[in-house]
């Protein structure tokens, strides 16, 4: 083999190659089965350097071979990253698939130093537990589940539309995983989530992952126009319809400022009957809130009707 | 009046940061790049270790690429459909990314299987057919198990010629795990440090296999490769 071929494949097994020399070599290698089993051999080595089925020079290299091809911008990578930012980081892949054919806004609240985004209030910014509930909303906003997903600016959903909703949880949480979700929409009246009277609440034992919860709720049905706020918490026992009227009480009359630092489940007040062996096994909240927008359209159907399909 | 804030979440349902499903939507080659690393150790995965099918039928299992460059082409061509627009328009970012991704992976190989059903369409009658078909011939054998302690001990030699610092940077990333950003903190540096010294403890690996595999008589321990390859292009 010619010693320029075997440097450019050196190159590529030790992540410098240029981006100028990408489609030579794979032409080379196509061509040239010596040079093929030469560059498997290197690479071999890689591997029993890193102890690893797949080095991670070998992924970089496809890397710049999808900036070759104009997919990636050439140059913007690093030319030789650790392994931890594929591996480590997956700690979000395989979040479950959602069972609603709902697209497009997602909400929730901030993470512990984020800036906050416009209506989610930024609470309990001090305690070290904030944020580990997430909670996502979305909003299809046809209802028919045929619209790609798109960010909807203003954080609202038409009230033709459907929301589905997404948890996640962190990894450092070692308490209380009975879920509750639930609202309050403009009128003051509670919108049952999760659970619902037919509908038990899941259990969210996965960490670092978004669940996405089985629930689609048609707005039409049963939310008035303008702002919903939305309240889920991990709690010790499964909440019961109850319990979350009584909650929704509390709630239907505090304050949601945006600089309000008091989460929701210290509002209820440690006594909340929502909130029993919450001082055993740790509970997490999180909430936020949108805006349904008046309906575009009249649904035709009957109350009864819309009402039977807003519980699938 | 006071203009409405605007609501966006840091994180898609699907669990990319918001900013970087709409660029992927877009084609923005920066989002591209997060969505390629932040999957690419899936589908390596898949298209190293293999995965079960059935085709016509019958139950097929592709073993997985042990070819570094036949893997990476296929990686290469199963995120190059991926990016194709359609392909991105038609990720409707709620549900998890990893699984369409390991679509598009299998049909890579499945396309590869098609062809070589084509190749080498089955006579009538024909019972000699295994029940498994074997799309590249890489099981766990005694010769490959040979050759992996092999070059096992040519970098256990290569590590024994090095001075402590270097040995204790390639600890400290391939035994230990940790990033190149940890691991120059761990050890005073700054990153573009680490990730030269790596580059340079690469070359220098590959310099010694060169000068090992020249040593060997014709290359014996490794010479085999080349000619199976050299035979398999003949015979294309």
């Amino acid at each position: 083999m010619r010693a320029g071929r075997r440097r450019g494949l050196d190159r590529a097994l030790t992540g410098t190659i240029e981006p100028g020399e990408v489609r030579g070599l794979i032409a080379a290698l196509r061509e040239d089965a010596a040079a093929r089993a030469s560059y498997d051999r290197g690479a071999r080595a890689m591997r029993a350097l890193e102890r690893r089925s797949v080095a991670q020079t070998e992924l970089d290299w496809v890397e710049r071979r999808l900036e070759a091809d104009g997919l990636l911008d050439a140059g913007a990578g690093d030319r030789a990253p650790g392994r931890a930012w594929s591996w480590a980081r997956g700690w979000w892949i395989g979040a479950s698939v959602l069972a609603a054919a709902a697209a497009v806004l997602a909400l929730r609240p901030p993470a512990p130093g984020d800036g906050g985004d416009g209506l989610l209030a930024p609470r309990g910014a001090a305690d070290p537990r904030a944020g580990w509930l997430a909670l996502s909303v979305l909003c299809d906003p046809t209802g028919r589940g045929d619209v790609p997903l798109a960010e909807v600016a203003g954080g609202s959903c038409p009230g033709d539309g459907t929301l589905a909703f997404a948890v996640r949880v962190d990894a450092r949480h070692r308490g209380a995983e009975h879920l509750v979700v639930f609202g309050i929409d403009a009128r003051g009246d509670v919108q049952y989530y999760l659970p619902t009277p037919d509908v038990a609440a899941p259990v969210v034992a996965r960490r670092d992952v978004w669940t996405s919860l089985d629930r689609a709720v048609r707005l039409p049905v049963n939310h008035a126009a303008g702002r919903v706020r939305v309240f889920a918490a991990l709690l010790p026992h499964p909440a019961s319809i109850d319990d979350v009227d009584a909650a929704a009480a509390v709630l239907a009359t505090s304050s949601t400022r945006r600089d309000d630092e008091t989460p929701w489940l210290d509002r209820l007040g440690p006594a909340h009957p929502l909130l029993a062996d919450c001082g055993v096994a740790e509970c997490l909240g999180a909430e936020l809130e949108f805006r349904v927008e008046p309906r575009a359209s009249r649904d035709a159907r009957s109350p009864a009707e819309a009402a039977e399909a807003g519980q699938q | 009046m006071q203009e409405e804030p605007r609501l966006e979440s840091p994180r898609s349902p699907c669990g990319w940061p918001t900013a970087t499903l709409r660029g992927f939507r877009a084609g923005d080659p920066a989002a591209l790049r997060e969505v390629y690393r932040l999957h690419v150790g899936d589908v390596t995965g898949l298209l190293r270790h293999g995965f079960s099918f059935e085709s016509a039928g019958r139950a097929h299992r592709f073993v997985g690429y042990d070819s570094a460059f036949e893997l990476q082409d296929a990686l290469h061509e199963t995120f190059r459909r991926a990016f194709e627009p359609a392909a991105r328009q038609a990720f409707d970012g709620i549900r998890p990314y990893t699984p369409y991704l390991r679509m598009i992976a299998r049909n890579v190989v499945l396309r590869t299987f098609r062809a070589q059903r084509e190749m080498f369409p089955l006579a009538d009658g024909d019972t000699a057919e295994p029940d498994a078909i074997v799309l590249v011939d890489t099981e766990p054998s005694a010769e490959h198990d040979a050759l992996a302690r092999e070059m096992q001990g040519i970098v256990r030699a290569f590590l024994d010629t090095l001075p402590a610092a270097d040995r204790e940077l390639l600890t400290l990333r391939f035994v230990e795990g940790l990033s190149q950003r940890d691991a120059a903190d761990s050890l005073g540096l700054g990153r573009q440090q680490i990730r030269g010294r790596e580059a340079k403890l690469r070359q220098a690996l590959l310099d010694h296999l060169h000068r090992h595999d020249a040593g060997t008589t014709l290359g014996a321990t490794w010479i085999a490769g080349p000619i199976a390859a050299l035979i398999a292009e003949a015979l294309r």
